[in-house]
């Protein structure tokens, strides 16, 4: 490719060249860092892990919250397919409830649940529904066929279709694979609401996470606080983290047991 | 005897009458096959159901008499041949449809062999009575004028006629006289839904026998557009060359007439039946079993690419070829209150309870909002062992799946009767009081106490439901 000499480039020149070479290199599919949009996932493969057994509900709500936040208008229509290998009962919290998905952001019509034999079905299915346009979400657990050729697969396939795929892992599972982010999720309690039950416990707030970003490519790691609220997430700042509640002991007065 | 007859004084007249109750479809299936039956005498025929008794077959002879000899002959022969089956029959031939209606149910005078032939279409009209006519209670009108053939009224003014007796009668007249145009619905022969394809040469490749599904079914797509239809389920035979037949079905969510989907959809059955192709595969065949209407539809004019209903029935197809129709569910909705019946997951071929609509039609939003529950929910709910306040305080702390959990914040109790009208119900009539309770690490549960502490049970048991 010719090229003018250094001296004779004019800024002009320069900006075009620059934009040029924006184009062809791939955009910035990791999540932008600053401020309420550093959660916006770009099209590709995302990992979610949990922190630990317990918190994969959290991991899973996080996921499907994710799945929709910050999502174009014109990708809201899209449908979703929730890829779970049947019978893991020994790791299985439950089905998803179609009841209470509209509350993390995703309609109940717009999902495909599909429940694979095996590992493989799972990818298979995976891979099936991107190249047919829609979101993804797989729990994948702990199994080692979800390895770095898999994994560069679902992410070239994702990256194709511009859409995202959100692979739920299992909490000890450290193989390396090909994807953009990998998150690890713990629960955060949640504000106290201001009023109490004649229970004498307060009352749920709104839910909250601890979100760490363990690996995402072109970006250091980082630590997030969020809360989900009005069907988006929101990171906590500093301040409002400062005045969490200490946990509070229960009060006991009249026991069964 | 004769029609209108009380049963009791027909069987006074005629003891050893028999008796059969009115069959009115059973008849219009009959003459359904009669019609075709007739189809020996004219491709062009047509059942004409009447009144009972006066049923009618019309076949439309244009061309077909002399390869029966003439008008007489043909017809002598096909009211032999109706007889022989047992039936009693007229029948009559003339230039228009009215006509031979009218003569061969009001014959002016009834020829020995049970036939005639109009040959001068006005005289016979003219003499026919004015029931002859397919007008059915304006006949009864007329008579009360004194106006009893169709010769009385031929002459009347036409204006006078229209505005006294309603447009019919002129225009049913015009028909019979042959200056109205009239033709036959015939019956279409059914021709199933089918493409085969036969080699020469055996297939001994399953990338041959794939192409070849590949044509087959865009024969039958065509066959189908024409037909306004689409697939549901459609049946691969592979003909093996020593007689063997591989029979491959698969079922679709909507109807389709896309033929690379319906060969996608069998490749995919394809390699993983790993069929014994042996000596070859020569002939191979697409069997529609079951269509659907599938109107045509253009495709938008603006590229969208968005994934539109038809594309999500295609997905749903490929992923439940290839993991079983079982594994591919969606959500649905029941009309109950017990959570674990209220939603669940349906599959295409087998719906239990309706598709899911949350949103209430025309915008409107629901008195109260749905009240929340979690994420996750188990199949069955799972024993805890909890320390709560008697007698419906929420629990302090549980053990669930050998994990203690203190309890920080707690909604309820959400108070559900069991449905006592339902069989399943009675083996657990007691009331759940569920809550919403977050543990001291943020984790969130959905548990329940199984029956009200005194009335119910005196040692109420804790069931963890759900999670997050």
């Amino acid at each position: 490719m010719p090229t003018a000499p250094h001296a004779r480039t004019g800024r002009p020149q320069l900006e075009e060249l620059r934009r040029q070479i924006q184009a062809i290199e791939t955009p910035m599919t990791g999540p932008v860092l600053t401020g309420q949009d550093a959660l916006v996932l770009g099209a590709g493969l995302h990992e979610v892990c949990p922190a630990s057994y317990l918190d994969t509900p959290a991991a899973l709500a996080f996921q499907i919250g994710m799945l929709g936040h910050g999502l174009a208008e014109q990708d809201k229509l899209r449908p979703v397919i929730w890829v779970r290998p049947a019978g893991q009962r020994a790791h299985d919290f439950g089905r998803p409830y179609p009841l209470a998905m509209a509350r993390w952001g995703l309609e109940p019509e717009r999902v495909l649940l599909v429940e694979a034999r095996d590992a493989s079905d799972v990818l298979w299915a995976m891979e099936e529904g991107l190249n047919a346009g829609a979101l993804m979400i797989g729990e994948i657990g702990a199994s080692a066929r979800y390895d770095l050729t898999a994994s560069r697969r679902l992410h070239r396939s994702a990256q194709a279709a511009k859409a995202r795929v959100l692979v739920l892992r299992g909490h000890q599972d450290i193989q390396p694979s090909a994807a953009l982010t990998r998150w690890r999720l713990s629960a955060l309690p949640s504000p106290d609401r201001p009023w109490r039950g004649a229970t004498g416990l307060p009352g749920l707030g709104a839910p909250r996470f601890c979100a760490v970003l363990e690996r995402v490519r072109g970006g250091p790691p980082k630590n997030f606080e969020i809360e989900w609220k009005n069907a988006a997430f929101h990171v906590l700042e500093p301040a409002k983290m400062a005045r969490r509640t200490a946990q509070s002991t229960p009060r006991f007065d009249r026991l069964a047991v | 005897m004769r029609r209108g007859q009380a049963l009791a004084d027909a069987k006074a007249l005629e003891p050893g009458l028999r008796i059969a109750p009115f069959a009115p479809d059973a008849d219009r299936r009959l003459l359904g096959a009669f019609a075709r039956w007739c189809g020996r005498w004219s491709p062009w025929t047509a059942p004409d159901p009447g009144e009972p008794g006066e049923d009618g077959v019309m076949v439309d002879i244009t061309g077909c008499a002399h390869l029966f000899g003439g008008e007489d002959a043909l017809i002598t022969a096909a009211l032999q041949a109706v007889r022989g089956q047992g039936l009693s029959a007229h029948g009559a031939i003339a230039p228009t449809i009215g006509l031979a209606w009218g003569l061969a149910r009001f014959p002016a005078r009834r020829s020995p062999s049970g036939w005639l032939i109009a040959h001068d279409v006005s005289a016979s009209l003219h003499a026919l009575p004015v029931e002859g006519l397919r007008i059915g209670d304006t006949a009864a009108r007329l008579r009360r004028f004194g106006l009893k053939r169709v010769g009385d009224i031929a002459g009347l003014p036409r204006a006078n006629l229209a505005r006294r007796f309603g447009p019919d009668l002129v225009r049913r007249l015009d028909q019979a006289r042959g200056q109205d145009d009239e033709s036959l619905n015939p019956l279409q022969p059914k021709t199933p839904f089918r493409a085969r394809m036969r080699f020469a040469e055996a297939l001994l490749l399953l990338d041959g026998i794939k192409q070849a599904v590949r044509e087959t079914a865009d024969t039958l797509c065509a066959h189908l557009e024409s037909e306004g239809r689409g697939l549901r389920r459609v049946e691969l035979n592979l003909f093996r060359v020593d007689g063997k037949i591989h029979l491959l079905i698969i079922g679709t969510a909507a109807p389709v007439r896309d033929a690379a989907h319906i060969a996608r959809l069998f490749n995919e059955k394809l390699d993983r039946a790993e069929i014994d192709i042996g000596f070859g595969i020569d002939v191979i065949e697409l069997n529609a079993t079951a269509t659907g209407p599938l109107a045509g539809r253009q495709s938008g004019l603006i590229g969208d690419d968005q994934l539109d209903t038809e594309d999500f029935a295609r997905l749903t197809d490929r992923l439940s070829v290839r993991l079983g129709e079982a594994r591919v569910k969606r959500a649905a909705r029941r009309d109950s209150h017990i959570p674990e019946r209220a939603a669940g997951w349906s599959t295409e071929a087998n719906p239990s309870g309706s598709a899911l609509m949350l949103r209430e039609a025309g915008g409107q939003q629901a008195l109260l909002p749905p009240p929340e529950r979690p994420l996750l929910i188990l199949a069955r709910p799972e024993p805890a062992e909890a320390v709560a306040e008697i007698p419906d305080g929420p629990p302090r702390s549980f053990v669930w799946r050998r994990t203690r959990h203190q309890v920080r914040q707690a909604e309820g109790p959400e108070r559900l009767a069991p449905e006592w009208w339902r069989p399943e119900s009675r083996a657990s009539p007691k009331t759940r009081d569920y809550f919403r309770i977050e543990t001291i690490e943020g984790r969130r549960f959905w548990l329940y106490r199984d029956g009200l502490y005194g009335p119910e049970t005196r040692n109420p048991q804790w069931f963890v439901h759900g999670a997050s």
